[in-house]
């Protein structure tokens, strides 16, 4: 068994005249927390939908822990453990009914699987509401058991598609911070996100996807310094932005300008230098900035470097 | 083994459902139980009055002739009969004793009046239910063999069992006579034929004895009257735990086949709120999968139909026949009701779809498939109806359990199991085909 998870290579994923990934290619090393961060539709889920077997790549193939998800995509499941975007439960089953069924579809049986369940009700935090009904909990506990139920086999890797969209910061918090400790129990860890911040604090590695292809991939570190020692700056005027975003392009030292739901943000040199200019740019279009933020670079700076667009977007 | 946690989850989940239970069992008995009170149960003061409602009868005797002064038939009957009898001078007479007999009584409530017209207007203004007008020449067209008469029957259209058994007794009636008129000719003419010296006497004691026949095979109520079940057959229930039979046993078919959809339209349902996917994500195999969700299916047709089963023995005292026939006309209608789940299921999209489909594909054939029912289910029931009742599986499944019912053998069963075999066979094959192709 090589030093690699998960071995992606050259991953295609066409409908047609569609094509959702082009030509991905990736490792996953052992024991780390890898991520996929992008925009909703970058190819993210599509990826890990190849990786999961549920949809068979156009061109290319993935090992998982050394099993093609092509030719033997039964032993590639069964090292995998999937937490699905959307909570994938029953619910008009209990918390532990679910557990237990999810349990038997890896293969467990017995008292090892209800030692499982137990151990993963105590992980996610609801062994006093197993009996409730999945239908009756709330968003945050669905999630919580939403991943507990990929837990239960113990796999080799756990890919977590999205696991915080739509849920409240605590039961966020509790998420990210049961991600870290899956990982630290030497849990591989492949998670897609499209928030910054969770991609930063989690992963060892992070691959970026922009319309269906890996655009950058590194540490955190790493991909930073793509954008050497650029600042952000993100700006509020009290006029359509369009009067300003052409002049503003314009100011030596700013390398990009976009706009974004009245939110102007710009990449510059130095901002020292940068911000005095920006202020008598706007005062003779007879603009009046009402806000200004200047960010250190990160993740969110590199994609706009080398996307042109917000993340967000 | 995951094919019975999935098939056991999916029970789980389908007792869990209100609805479910609802097609399941609560409606067919239901059903059941209004008609039990539609043909009178509701006024039964026990068990054994559970009987059909009174038909009114008006009945015209027209009939002018009489019947012949030697037709003294008294010593070819019992005292009794006789007495009975009384002084009967015509045919028509004779047939409105028999209508007015005390072992017609919870069925017939005849009353004689003098006037067709009236009687028809009677029936017009359902004042009663139907009018039995006999023609003046009743008695010469029984007794002379040249003569035709007919009997006219008026009734309430909006009526059908109590006009189908007055219907019943006239032309048993009739037929005996009939059979008399034929037999004598026939005595007769071989007579002639081998040279037997034929006088008057003898003519008139030949057509003697037969007529004493066939009005003692008039007068034998039970002949008439006596709805004999076949071996196995509702004895102990009666006519109405037959009809009550027949109805239960419809609705179980057409139930089971709606249960066998919305079960496997949990393929649908997990496809929507994503566990299909998750499922797929298993070390789990499709066939598996639906494997699993087609034995729960089957599984729950089973408790379906043999608690519907058990539920019409022990309440309305139903003899769905002998224990091997019932057994398989049973298996026919869980296998068929399931191939028929999963081809609907294959060619479904989504649950939206599945909901407008399933009531209108599966109450349209299901009523197609009941037609033999509807019409009693017995010799009644014309052929082209039922050749129509087989284009749908549900007829199929239907004759089975009428042939088990009616006390036909396994052997008896076979020819309608082939049948259902073809329907199970095509069904299956394309459902399976369509679901594996498209979860590939």
């Amino acid at each position: 068994m090589g030093e690699y998870a998960v071995e992606v290579h050259d991953l295609h994923k066409d409908f047609g005249e569609v094509y959702a990934v082009k030509g991905v290619s990736f490792n996953v090393q052992r024991g780390e927390i890898f991520s996929l961060l992008g925009p909703n539709g970058a190819g993210k889920s599509t990826t890990i939908s190849m990786l999961a077997c549920l949809q068979r790549p156009s061109q290319g193939d993935a090992l998982v822990m050394g099993h093609s998800v092509t030719a033997v995509p039964q032993q590639a499941k069964a090292a995998l453990g999937i937490v699905p975007q959307e909570i994938a439960l029953y619910d008009d089953l209990s918390a532990r009914e679910n557990l237990d069924f999810w349990g038997k579809m890896y293969g467990l049986r017995g008292a090892a699987l209800q030692k499982q369940v137990d151990d993963v009700l105590e992980l996610i935090g609801l062994t006093d509401r197993q009996k409730g009904r999945i239908g009756k909990f709330s968003g945050g506990m669905k999630r919580r058991v939403n991943i507990g139920a990929a837990l239960l086999h113990k796999p080799d890797i756990i890919i977590m598609d999205e696991p915080t969209v739509g849920i409240d910061p605590q039961s966020r918090r509790h998420i990210l911070d049961g991600v870290k400790a899956l990982n630290q129990q030497g849990m591989t860890v492949l998670y897609t996100t499209h928030y910054m911040e969770e991609a930063q604090e989690l992963s060892d590695h992070i691959a970026i996807m922009d319309q269906g292809e890996i655009i950058a991939l590194g540490t955190h570190g790493e991909l930073v310094r793509i954008v050497g020692e650029q600042d952000r700056i993100d700006l509020r005027i009290n006029a359509p932005s369009e009067l300003v975003m052409a002049h503003w392009q314009e100011v030596p030292g700013v390398s990009q300008v976009t706009a974004d739901d009245g939110l102007i943000s710009l990449l510059a040199d130095d901002s020292n230098v940068v911000l005095p200019r920006l202020f008598e740019v706007a005062t003779a279009v007879n603009v009046r900035i009402t806000s200004v933020e200047i960010q250190e670079p990160n993740l969110e700076t590199v994609f706009l470097h080398l996307t042109g667009r917000a993340l967000r977007d | 083994m995951k094919l019975f946690d999935i098939a056991f989850k999916d029970m789980r989940q389908s007792l869990r459902s209100l609805s479910g239970i609802m097609f399941m069992f609560v409606v067919p008995v239901l059903v059941t139980v209004l008609f039990y009170f539609m043909f009178g149960g509701a006024s039964a003061d026990d068990e054994d009055s559970f009987a059909l409602p009174r038909t009114d009868v008006l009945l015209v005797n027209l009939d002018a002739g009489t019947l012949p002064e030697n037709a003294d038939l008294s010593s070819e009957f019992s005292a009794g009969q006789s007495a009975a009898l009384g002084s009967v001078t015509s045919m028509g007479e004779l047939l409105a004793q028999i209508l007015q007999q005390d072992a017609f009584a919870d069925l017939l409530a005849v009353r004689e009046v003098d006037d067709a017209t009236a009687a028809r207007t009677a029936v017009d203004n359902q004042e009663a239910s139907v009018a039995i007008i006999i023609p003046s020449n009743f008695t010469d067209a029984l007794l002379i063999t040249q003569e035709t008469a007919v009997i006219e029957l008026y009734q309430d259209p909006t009526l059908t069992i109590g006009p189908a058994i007055v219907e019943s007794l006239i032309k048993q009636f009739a037929d005996s006579f009939v059979s008399t008129k034929i037999g004598t000719g026939v005595v007769i003419e071989q007579l002639v034929k081998s040279g037997a010296a034929i006088n008057g006497a003898l003519v008139e004691e030949i057509v003697r004895k037969f007529t004493a026949v066939a009005m003692e095979s008039a007068q034998t109520t039970g002949a008439l009257i006596n709805v004999q079940p076949p071996p196995g057959a509702n004895s102990e229930a009666g006519l109405i735990g037959e009809i009550l039979g027949q109805i239960l046993g419809g609705m179980m078919t057409f139930f089971a086949f709606f249960t066998g959809s919305a079960i496997l339209q949990s393929i649908l349902i997990e496809e929507e709120q994503g566990t299909l996917a998750r499922l797929f994500t298993t070390p789990t195999q499709i066939r598996t999968i639906i494997g699993g969700k087609v034995t729960a299916t089957f599984l729950m047709l089973f408790v379906q139909v043999t608690t519907l089963l058990l539920f019409g023995r022990l309440v309305f005292k139903i003899n769905w026949g002998t224990a091997l026939p019932i057994i398989l006309a049973v298996g026919g209608i869980i296998v068929m009701s399931v191939a028929t789940g999963l081809l609907l299921v294959s060619l479904m999209k989504n649950t939206r779809q599945a909901g407008v489909v399933y009531g209108g594909v599966l109450t349209l054939t299901g009523m197609i498939g009941m037609i033999t029912i509807f019409t009693g289910g017995g010799a009644n029931t014309s052929p082209m109806v039922r050749t129509v009742s087989l284009f749908v599986p549900q007829g199929w499944a239907v004759r089975g359990l009428q042939t088990a019912m009616n006390g036909g053998t396994a052997a008896d069963i076979l020819p309608t199991l082939a049948g259902l075999l073809v329907w199970v066979v095509i069904f299956a094959a394309i459902g399976q085909y369509r679901l594996q192709r498209r979860f590939a």
